[in-house]
């Protein structure tokens, strides 16, 4: 193969040409193009499924979090624990009006994720009901207006209640 | 024992309990505030570092010591969360005093990779035939010529 061919040059040329484009978009590219944070549920073992069903009122439920922070500074980030139901979960822009029942705070580095586990008190007002759903909120701090702000970034699990026999003494 | 005394004693025991019960009080709300003082310090400092991040510098080695000090403060482990704070603080003045020079040096050899990595095709097209010749004759400079006269 001669290099100095009229084609095999002109190849030559504009794979040349094309690897220089690609990586001068590369170097010029920003790390983070879409900033966000993501929320993630998992059971005790920190594995996805499997997840409890079955709580009684009272208990203390192991599960584990995970975020994921794909922001360009670190993330101060606080996961707000609350008991509610069908009709009560958050949306994408509004939380669930029940109040924290606890409140894990975390600070996650640029591009890390943490695993955590995390120990959640069954604390429920209302024993007589059948089914409640563990809503896991994601909150960050804004260092612009210096408070906890709602992502609209949350999770939840619908778990039964288990009704404790009532026993009688004789 | 009269009355009096008896009624003396209860008032020096109510009154001994009231100033052990302000003292636990105060006690009390001196660790919440110093509590409080602790985190609002740890925010201020979380909030220089992340102004930092944002201009693009590298505050790795900051959020690694800034984590240990929030699971300090998490645990109430106060004075050791502000002392490990105060270093931090220290290390974010030094980064902030050289930010400038920092972000113009990232600026630097992000503009001299890139003028690189675009005079690639011109000097490709300069030097590539020049070497190929170069190296082809090198490799067939001991080559003799055979010259057979034609008939």
């Amino acid at each position: 193969m001669n290099l100095l061919d009229e084609e095999v040059f002109a190849v030559i040329m504009a794979v040349t040409i094309i690897g220089s484009t690609l990586g001068i978009a590369l170097v010029l590219k920003p790390e983070i193009t879409e900033p966000f944070t993501s929320l993630g549920l998992l059971n005790q073992e920190c594995k996805i499924g499997d997840y409890p069903n079955r709580v009684y009122p009272g208990q203390s439920l192991v599960l584990c979090v995970f975020i994921y922070n794909h922001r360009d500074y670190p993330a101060l980030v606080q996961v707000r624990y609350k008991i509610g139901d069908k009709t009560t979960l958050p949306t994408n822009t509004t939380p669930s009006p029940h109040y924290a029942i606890k409140i894990y705070e975390f600070l996650v580095g640029v591009g890390e994720n943490i695993t955590e586990k995390i120990s959640v008190p069954i604390l429920l007002s209302d024993t007589n009901v059948d089914e409640v759903a563990l809503i896991f909120e994601l909150w960050i701090y804004d260092v612009n207006s210096n408070e906890w702000i709602y992502t609209g970034i949350w999770n939840h699990l619908y778990v039964n209640v288990i009704k404790v026999p009532y026993l009688e003494v004789k | 024992m009269n009355n009096a005394s008896i009624r003396k004693e209860i008032a020096a025991l109510t009154l001994t309990f009231l100033l052990v019960f302000m003292v636990l009080i105060h006690a009390d709300n001196t660790m919440a505030q110093i509590e409080e003082d602790a985190y609002g310090e740890f925010i201020k400092v979380y909030i220089d570092v992340v102004k930092l991040a944002e201009k693009g510098l590298d505050v790795t080695h900051l959020v690694e010591e800034l984590k240990k000090a929030h699971y300090l403060l998490l645990n109430n482990e106060t004075s050791e969360a502000a002392l490990l704070l105060s270093s931090i603080k220290d290390e974010v003045k030094k980064l902030e005093n050289n930010a400038p020079s920092l972000i113009l040096y990232m600026n630097a050899s992000k503009a001299l990779l890139v003028a690189l990595l675009a005079s690639m095709p011109l000097l490709v097209y300069i030097l590539l035939p020049r070497l190929y010749l170069y190296l082809w004759f090198k490799t067939r400079r001991k080559w003799v010529i055979k010259h057979e006269p034609t008939r």
